[in-house]
C-alpha cells in the first residue's frame, strides 16, 4: 500500500507549492521539480499545454500561514487570506511577464451577449490583428480560439475551447467596465478563484509525481479569490486572497424599488405578435382581450397537448379538423391565436364532443417555429363531455365575437371566422400568474441595475406583503427601461396582493425559496449561466457563482446540518449574504460552513460540526492524536470556552416580520454567572425548532474548555474533525470524567488549524468534552458490500468498527422478525481493512448493499462493543 | 574498466538514510524487453538504505543488490544480459545519477558503485551529545525544499558531530540523509544477516536540522557536518 501524503512527511519529504489562477492559463510553481521516475520535469498539467500557458516558476509564499477556524455563532469559519509573490526573475526567464503584466495590446469590447453556451462570438477591433490562434481573456474566463476572422470593422472567433483554465461565465455586451472587453493579456485580477497545491518531493527534492496536480502526492492546501490586483514589488508582483469560505459574508444581491405599468382595461390586440417582449402595445393587463382571426394562411404550427384524465398525453395539431382543444389565456396569446383560429372555429361550427367521456384536461405547448421559443401554459382547463369550455382560471370565458349566438354553438352550423376569447383575472388570486411590465420606481432610486430573468420580489399594498417568483425576465423593446417578468408563484410568504392595484410596489429581493440545502446550495451556485451544478438556477448577481466542484453537497445534507430538510424562504431586501441568511441555522444545528479537503484532496465548502460529544476510536472519521504526533514546544495551557447560558433566536424575516423571536434562558447558570447571550439571526426557523437548538447550545456548552496543540505535518486534521486526544497523562490536562490531572483520552473536536507553509507545522485548538452528561453512541450500521463464502467485505472504512474475535450480527433490516428471521451472530475470525473472515459462511440470505453489519446483543458483544447501544422494535440495550 | 569517481579512503562507519518504498522513486528497476522488477515496493516499506537493497527482489531473473560495509560499495549484478534502468535507487547506491537512463549489462555482470552512495554516507569518525534544549534548526540551504524536520513527543534531541571526507559530503548534500529518519553505525559496522537483524551499535534517529558545515583544515577535503537528530519513533 502506497504511503499516504501526510506519512511522506514525517518520513523526510517535503512539499513544494504551485498556484493556479482561474482564467489564466499558467502554474505558478515554486521551482520546476525532477521527477522520480525520469529526469525530466514534472509535467505541466492539462488545459496548460496547446492552450497557450505554460507552468512557470517564480511562486513565493514565504512566511505564510493558512489557516481556519470555526465561528461557532455566526455559522461561517473564520479563514486566513493568502498573500503571494511572482517573482519577476522567473517570469522574464520564461518569457512570460508581458503575457501577463502587460497592458493589453487588443481591448475589444464584444458585439454581443456571449452566453456559456456560444460556439463563437465577434467582437469590434478595427484595423484587425488577432492572431490564430488566439489566447483570450473576457472577465475571468480564458478562451483559447483557433478559429479567428476578421472582417472589417469586426473579429470573430469561432473553434474555441470556453473555460480553459477555470470555468466559463456569461458576458454582457452592455457593460461599462472592463468585463465586456476581449483582450489579450488579463485585463481583470480581482475576484478571480486561486488554488493553492502542495506536492510532494522526496528528501532529494524531486517529485513523487508525474504531472503537477495529478495523484495522490499532491493535494489542494488552499482555495480563495484574489481581492487585490497585483501590485508591483521589490521582487515581485504581489497578490492578496481571500479564503473561498470568506466570500459567504460578502453581501451580494441588489435593492431594486420597481412598479407596475399599466394599460387600460380591456386592451385589445390587433394583430399577431411573435413574443411579447417585442409588442410595441405589451403591458400588464388587468383584463386580457384577443381577438382571433383567420390570418388568411392558417399556417401557425400550433401543437396541442391533450393530457387525459386516464394520463394519456394526446398530442393534436390545429390542422387536424377532428381535433377538439380550447385554450386558456396564456402569455403570448396572439402566437396562439393565429394556430386556434381556423381549428376552433371549424369545431364550434360542428359542436363535435370530447372523447373523454368524464373530464379532460389539457395543456398547450406552443413552438413559435420562427424563433423556437417555445410556449407553456402555465394553466389547466377542463371540460365536460360537451362543447362548453370551463376553465380553471376564475372569471375565464369564451364567447363568439361576430357569431349571432353562443347558443348556436352547440348546434347550428353557423359561420364563425371570428372568434373572441377574454379572460379577466382576479388578481388577487394566489393562482393567477400575470405578466407585469415594471420599470424602475424613481421615486425612490434611481439604478442602472435591470431585473435578472429568474427572481424573487416582493409586491407591497394597503399594508399587505406578498413574496412571489418571477421568470422569463426580458426587456421590452417599445420600452426602454422596462422588464417584462411573468409571474410563475405566488404568495410563497405573506398574503396575496391585488397586482392590479394601483400603486403597488415591487421590490426585487436577494435570495431563494426550499429547503435549507437548496437554498444554501442555489445561492452558492448561482452565477446567471446554469452551468456551476444543479443548483444554479438564480439570475447574475443573485448567487455566488460557485461550481459545484468546489462544494460537498452531499454534507449541506441532514447527515450534517440537522435542519437541512426544514422549508424556508431565504430572502432579504436587497443585499444579503450567505451568513446573514444562512449562518444562524448552521449555527443552530450546531455546524459551521468551512473550507475542507475532501478525499479527493480537493478543498470544499461544506458544514461541520463544532459539537463535543462521546467518540469512539474505531470510528474510521476520528482523528486520534497521541503525544507522539505533538511537537514539544506545542502544549498551551487549558483554557474555558465561554458558553451561552441566554440564547436568542431571530426568527422574523423580511417576508415573515410577525414571526416569533425565541429566546431560552438557563436561569440557574444566569444568576451563578450573569448573562452569557448569544443573538441568533435565523430567518424562518420554526419555533419549536428555535427552542430545540437553543437548549442544545446551552447544554452541550456547560463547561467545555478549549487546548491548543502544535502538532506534526503528519497529522491529518482539519477544522471539524472529531478526535481523541491521548495526550499521555500531560500536567496540563484533566480528565473531568475521572476527576483526575492528567488526560489519558479526550474527546474533542478540531475548532482551528493554524499551518505554517514553510514548516507545515500545524497548531490546532481544540474543543473539550464540557460536563454534560453524554449519551453512549449508537451502534454503526455497516454496508455489506460483496460477500463470498465466509468473507463479507464492508463499504470502505466501515472494518475499522470491528476487531477480530469480536461477533458481529448480520441482518437485513425489517426482515429481523420474519418466520425465518434475517439476523446472525457469527465470530470474526481476521480483518483485513474491510473484509471480515467469519468463523462461519455468511447465511443464504445475505445480498450485497442490502444486508447491514453491526454489534451483537449485550451477552454477546465485546467490552468494546458495550459501549454501544441501538434501538430495536421492542427493546434498547445499554 | 572501473569508472570510480572516489578518492575516500575507506569508511569507519556509515549514516544510513531510511527509505519509504511506499512511494515511488526508489524502489523500481526497468530492463526493457523483459519484466518491470520491483525491488521493494509491497515488501518493506520504511527501512534503512542498507535493508532495503538487502531485501530487494528480482522476482524474474535473480539480480541481486549487494553492500560491502568493508569497502563502503554497493554492487548490481545483473543476472541476464540486457537494457536496465535504475529509477533513484540506483543513485542511492552510487551507481546512476541520472533516473530511468538505460545501461546494458552482459549477463552476470556487476556494476560497483562510483560515487559514494546516497544511502550510505561513508564517516571517518562521529560523535554525539544529548542536548538539553528542545528546539529545531531551520535547513535552509535548498528554499525549496525546505527540510524542515520535527521534534516532538517524549523525544530526546541529540547533536551528531559527523566527520567525513568531501567526497562523502557530496553525497551527504543530495539530501536523502539530511532530512527524515537515519541510523548512525561506527563501530563494528557489518552488514545485517536479514531483514530482521539490526546493527550492533547503532544509533537511529529523525533529523531535525542540519545545525552546520564546515571544512577542517584548509585543504577542504575533510568537513564536519553537525546534526540534531531527534530519538522518537
Amino acid at each position: 500500500m502506497a504511503t499516504s501524503f501526510n506519512t511522506c512527511l514525517k518520513r523526510g519529504c517535503h512539499v513544494v507549492y504551485a498556484l493556479e489562477i482561474e482564467g489564466i492559463p499558467f502554474l505558478f510553481v515554486e521551482k520546476h521539480v525532477r521527477r522520480v521516475t525520469a529526469e525530466s520535469n514534472a509535467a505541466s498539467p492539462g488545459f496548460i499545454d496547446g492552450y497557450g500557458g505554460a507552468t512557470v516558476a517564480g511562486l513565493i509564499i514565504d512566511g505564510q500561514k493558512i489557516g481556519e477556524e470555526i465561528d461557532r455563532k455566526k455559522g461561517v469559519s473564520r479563514a486566513r487570506s493568502l498573500d503571494f509573490k511572482l517573482a519577476y526573475a522567473p517570469l522574464e526567464d520564461a518569457g512570460v511577464i508581458d503575457n501577463l503584466f502587460q497592458k493589453p495590446s487588443f481591448l475589444s469590447p464584444v458585439a454581443a451577449d456571449i452566453d456559456t453556451g456560444a460556439t463563437s462570438f465577434t467582437v469590434t477591433a478595427v484595423g484587425g490583428g488577432w492572431p490564430n490562434p488566439a489566447g483570450i481573456y473576457v472577465g475571468n474566463e480564458y478562451i483559447y480560439a483557433t478559429g479567428v476572422a476578421h472582417s472589417e470593422p469586426t473579429t470573430t472567433f469561432s473553434s474555441f475551447t470556453r473555460g480553459a483554465w477555470g470555468p466559463k461565465y456569461d458576458h454582457d455586451a452592455g457593460g461599462f467596465t472592463a468585463s465586456r472587453f476581449a483582450t489579450d493579456r488579463p485585463n481583470i485580477w480581482r475576484g478571480r478563484m486561486a488554488t493553492l497545491w502542495e506536492c510532494v518531493v522526496n528528501q532529494e527534492g524531486r517529485a513523487l509525481f508525474d504531472t503537477w496536480k495529478t495523484g495522490d502526492y499532491c493535494r489542494q492546501a488552499w482555495k480563495g479569490t484574489l481581492d487585490a490586483s497585483p501590485v508591483p514589488g521589490q521582487v515581485g508582483f504581489e497578490f492578496s486572497a481571500q479564503a473561498l469560505v470568506r466570500k459567504l459574508t460578502q453581501k451580494i444581491g441588489f435593492t431594486g424599488d420597481w412598479r407596475i405599468m399599466w394599460n387600460e382595461l380591456g386592451h385589445s390586440f390587433t394583430e399577431i405578435v411573435e413574443s411579447p417582449t417585442a409588442d410595441p402595445n405589451f403591458q400588464s393587463w388587468q383584463g386580457v382581450t384577443l381577438g382571433l382571426y383567420d390570418p388568411g394562411d392558417g399556417s401557425m404550427a400550433v401543437d396541442f397537448h391533450i393530457l387525459l384524465d386516464d394520463g394519456t398525453d394526446e398530442s393534436v395539431t390545429v390542422s387536424n379538423s377532428t381535433a377538439r382543444a380550447y385554450a386558456s389565456v396564456g402569455h403570448w396569446a396572439g402566437d396562439i391565436a393565429a394556430g386556434l383560429v381556423s381549428q376552433l372555429s371549424s369545431d364550434l361550427e360542428n359542436a363535435k364532443s370530447y372523447t373523454s367521456s368524464s373530464q379532460a384536461f389539457f395543456l398547450f405547448d406552443v413552438t413559435d417555429q420562427a424563433s423556437g421559443t417555445q410556449l407553456k401554459s402555465e394553466s389547466t382547463a377542463s371540460v365536460t363531455g360537451g362543447t362548453a369550455p370551463y376553465f380553471l382560471r376564475a372569471n375565464q370565458y369564451a364567447y363568439p365575437k361576430y357569431s349571432t349566438d353562443i347558443a348556436t354553438v352547440g348546434g347550428a352550423e353557423t359561420p364563425m371566422n371570428h372568434f373572441r376569447l377574454e379572460t379577466s383575472w382576479d388578481w388577487a388570486s394566489y393562482d393567477v400568474f400575470p405578466w407585469l411590465l415594471v420599470v424602475n420606481d424613481q421615486s425612490s432610486t434611481l439604478q442602472d441595475y435591470t431585473l435578472p430573468a429568474t427572481g424573487y420580489a416582493i409586491a407591497e399594498a394597503d399594508g399587505e406583503k406578498e413574496l412571489f417568483k418571477f421568470a422569463n425576465g426580458a426587456d421590452v423593446a417599445a420600452y426602454p427601461g422596462a422588464k417584462a417578468i411573468k409571474v410563475v408563484q405566488r404568495a410563497i410568504s405573506g398574503t396575496p396582493v391585488n397586482l392590479a392595484k394601483y400603486g403597488v410596489t415591487i421590490k426585487v429581493v436577494a435570495g431563494t425559496q426550499g429547503d435549507l440545502k437548496s437554498c444554501a446550495l442555489t445561492m452558492l451556485e448561482s452565477s446567471g449561466t446554469a452551468t456551476r451544478g444543479d443548483f444554479d438556477t438564480l439570475g447574475l448577481g443573485m448567487g455566488y457563482a460557485i461550481d459545484d466542484g468546489h462544494i460537498s453537497e452531499a454534507d449541506f445534507g441532514t447527515s450534517v446540518a440537522m435542519y437541512a430538510d426544514r422549508e424556508l424562504v431565504a430572502a432579504d431586501d436587497g443585499t444579503v449574504s450567505f451568513e446573514g441568511l444562512f449562518g444562524g441555522w448552521y449555527t443552530m444545528s450546531g455546524t459551521c460552513v468551512a473550507q475542507r479537503r475532501n478525499s479527493s484532496g480537493v478543498i470544499q465548502l461544506r458544514p461541520v460540526r463544532h459539537e463535543v460529544y462521546a467518540l469512539s476510536a474505531r470510528d474510521p472519521a476520528v482523528v486520534s492524536i497521541s503525544a507522539s504526533d505533538i511537537l514539544l514546544k506545542g502544549v498551551s495551557p487549558l483554557e474555558v470556552v465561554e458558553a451561552p447560558n441566554v440564547v436568542m433566536v431571530g426568527t422574523k424575516s423580511m417576508a415573515n416580520d410577525a414571526a416569533y423571536d425565541v429566546t431560552v434562558r438557563s436561569v440557574p447558570e444566569i444568576v451563578r454567572e450573569g448573562v452569557r447571550a448569544w443573538d441568533i439571526k435565523c430567518p424562518h426557523m420554526d419555533a419549536q425548532d428555535a427552542y430545540n437548538a437553543a437548549q442544545r447550545a446551552i447544554v452541550l456548552g456547560a463547561g467545555q474548555y478549549a487546548i491548543t496543540l502544535t502538532l506534526g505535518p503528519w497529522v491529518d486534521v482539519q477544522v471539524g474533525d472529531p478526535c481523541i486526544l491521548a495526550l499521555g497523562n500531560h500536567r496540563g490536562t484533566f480528565d473531568f470524567d475521572d476527576g483526575t490531572v492528567g488526560m489519558t483520552s479526550a474527546f474533542a473536536r478540531c475548532m482551528g488549524v493554524e499551518r505554517d507553509l514553510e514548516t507545515l507545522e500545524q497548531k490546532c485548538r481544540f474543543l473539550l468534552y464540557g460536563n454534560s452528561i453524554h449519551p453512549s453512541l449508537y451502534c454503526p450500521t455497516a454496508t455489506v458490500t460483496a460477500h463470498s463464502g465466509a468473507v463479507v467485505t464492508l463499504d470502505t472504512g466501515e472494518g475499522a468498527w470491528f476487531a477480530a474475535t469480536e461477533t458481529v450480527r448480520l441482518y437485513n433490516p425489517g426482515r429481523e422478525e420474519l418466520g425465518t428471521p434475517e439476523y446472525s451472530d457469527i465470530v470474526i475470525n481476521s480483518i483485513s481493512g474491510d473484509a471480515l473472515t467469519l468463523a462461519s459462511s455468511a447465511p443464504a440470505w445475505v445480498a450485497n448493499n442490502t444486508t447491514r453489519a453491526t454489534f451483537p446483543t449485550y451477552a454477546s458483544a465485546s467490552a468494546g462493543q458495550r459501549g454501544f447501544f441501538f434501538f430495536k422494535s421492542d427493546y434498547r440495550w445499554n | 574498466m572501473s569508472q570510480s569517481t572516489i578518492t575516500a579512503p575507506p569508511p569507519g562507519g556509515f549514516l544510513y538514510a531510511w527509505i519509504d518504498s511506499g512511494v515511488p522513486g526508489a524502489r523500481t528497476v526497468t530492463r526493457p524487453g523483459g519484466a518491470e522488477i520491483t525491488a521493494a515496493e509491497n515488501h518493506l516499506h520504511f527501512v534503512d538504505w542498507q535493508k532495503l537493497i538487502h531485501n530487494a527482489v528480482f522476482a524474474d531473473h535473480g539480480s541481486t543488490f549487494t553492500f560491502d560495509t568493508a569497502t563502503g560499495l554497493a554492487s548490481f549484478v545483473a543476472n541476464v544480459a540486457g537494457d536496465y534502468k535504475f529509477d533513484r535507487c540506483g543513485d542511492l547506491c552510487g551507481l546512476a545519477h541520472q533516473t530511468n537512463v538505460a545501461r546494458t549489462f552482459a549477463e552476470d555482470e556487476r556494476l560497483d558503485s562510483f560515487y559514494v552512495p546516497r544511502g550510505a554516507i561513508w564517516l571517518m569518525g562521529a560523535e554525539y551529545e544529548e542536548i538539553e534544549l528542545a528546539r529545531e534548526v531551520q535547513f535552509d540551504q535548498f528554499r525549496w525544499r525546505r527540510g524542515y524536520g520535527y521534534s516532538w513527543g517524549g523525544a530526546r534531541i541529540y547533536r551528531w558531530r559527523l566527520t567525513m571526507h568531501k567526497d562523502a559530503l557530496d553525497s551527504f548534500d543530495a539530501g536523502w540523509c539530511a532530512t527524515g529518519k537515519v541510523t548512525l553505525q561506527m563501530a563494528n559496522a557489518t552488514a545485517i544477516a536479514d531483514s530482521g537483524t539490526g546493527y550492533t551499535g547503532s544509533l537511529t534517529g529523525y533529523v531535525v536540522g542540519v545545525q552546520s558545515q564546515r571544512w577542517l583544515g584548509p585543504a577542504r577535503d575533510v568537513a564536519e557536518v553537525e546534526l540534531l537528530i531527534v530519538g522518537a519513533d
